[in-house]
């Protein structure tokens, strides 16, 4: 990221691993021949697929990886119920407990960021609707 | 001959010059737009007129990789006053025809972003020297050599106290003007003492073919300068002058005495090298 002059633009991520003003060279390579298709994804819905994945599947993703996940259920909208989609989980969510519990105003004086009932409520229904469809 | 190449003073003419005069060059380096445009532009001047035989304008990069505490701070604020690239082009010009070889320092980023071959040929119409690139080697250079060829611009790239013959010899081979000789392993910055590993380093250097090797980080005063002066073709000063404007923002004369005392003390260490 930079500007007209190639001085370094200021980024920021909620994910640490996300938050430099740069590009890999292989994915730049990899966007300019067509191969590959990038999205761009913010805090809210990073967050909101890191809670949606903790919540139906036990598995917490790093925050850099609920990018991904966030992604594919923006993909996953518009490509309708019969699309299979894999998602490279890329990491563990463990270190990002303290990012999260906050983000979700779990500890610290700071206001909730996302309403965790409704996204548990959002995630129940998902479940739900899966067990009937394997019954 | 053009008009702009009457008084275009390059690298070579203002080392040849000291060399007349048994004594290495001085060459003082500031950031362009620190405090401010013009401000950095009458520093420039009073480093000329104590006897600067060149003038380094660096160009204020967002990732200074190469700069310790001192310039990096100093070019920060350059950066947040709004110092574009075209400013830094502008003191050039305004620093040209004044007795000095007037070089450019930038990452090459902002060069890049710029295009090579436009701010070669910018640079030698303000009347600039050419250019110093920190970070880019001459395995990666072409299009800068190319353009630097074109418009006929000192293309000045570093050695390290680490770099091997063969390194040695590729890079003076690629350069022109001066081979600027990084002291130490390190950053830019003062320091107590220059590393005596320099002068087997400078050495070295003209060994792998080349004519001016200049050093540069760590030289603050006279007694470094002499030194320093001793072995090198070119004393490069950076810092000690950033530190006399950083200390005495918002007073100017106080600017002015500081940059004119460093300089004096510089200059006066150059003289006395070789005496």
């Amino acid at each position: 990221m930079q500007d007209e002059d190639g001085q370094t633009i200021e980024s920021h991520s909620i994910s640490a691993g996300l938050d430099y003003p740069s590009v890999g060279p292989e994915h730049a390579w990899l966007a300019d021949i067509g191969r590959a298709e990038y999205r761009v994804v913010d805090d809210a819905p990073a967050m909101e697929a890191f809670a949606l994945l903790s919540m139906t599947e036990g598995i917490m993703p790093a925050i850099e990886s609920a990018h991904a996940l966030a992604g594919a259920l923006q993909l996953g909208r518009e490509l309708g119920e019969d699309a299979v989609i894999l998602v490279s989980l890329s990491g563990r969510g463990d270190k990002d407990v303290d990012t999260a519990s906050k983000w979700f105003g779990l500890v610290g004086d700071e206001p909730a960021r996302a309403d965790l009932t409704a996204l548990r409520d959002a995630a129940r229904a998902t479940t739900t609707d899966q067990a009937e469809e394997s019954r | 001959m053009t008009i702009a190449d009457t008084h275009r003073l390059r690298a070579d003419d203002a080392l040849e010059r000291a060399r007349a005069e048994n004594r290495s060059a001085l060459i003082g380096y500031l950031p362009a737009g620190f405090p401010d445009l013009e401000r950095s532009i009458e520093a420039a001047r009073i480093l000329i007129d104590h006897g600067a035989d060149m003038i380094e304008l660096g160009l204020p990069y967002s990732d200074p990789v190469m700069d310790g505490a001192v310039i990096q701070e100093a070019a920060k604020a350059a950066l947040l006053g709004g110092t574009r690239t075209r400013h830094v082009l502008q003191a050039v010009e305004a620093l040209s025809g004044r007795g000095a070889a007037i070089l450019v320092m930038s990452y090459w980023n902002p060069i890049l972003a710029y295009g090579p071959n436009s701010f070669a040929r910018d640079l030698a119409a303000a009347g600039g020297a050419g250019v110093i690139t920190p970070d880019l080697i001459p395995d990666e250079g072409a299009d800068w050599i190319a353009a630097s060829e074109e418009h006929e611009v000192d293309r000045i790239f570093l050695v390290a106290p680490s770099s091997p013959r063969d390194r040695l010899e590729h890079v003076v081979s690629h350069t022109r003007g001066f081979v600027y000789a990084a002291s130490t392993m390190g950053v830019t910055g003062t320091r107590a003492s220059v590393s005596a590993a320099t002068e087997g380093l400078v050495e070295r250097t003209r060994a792998a073919g080349a004519k001016n090797v200049c050093v540069g980080l760590g030289v603050s005063n006279g007694e470094q300068a002499s030194e320093v002066g001793a072995y090198a073709d070119g004393v490069i000063v950076g810092s000690a002058f950033v530190r006399a404007l950083l200390e005495n923002q918002g007073d100017d004369r106080a600017a002015r005495t500081a940059l004119a005392a460093v300089a004096d003390d510089l200059r006066a260490g150059v003289e006395r090298a070789r005496a």
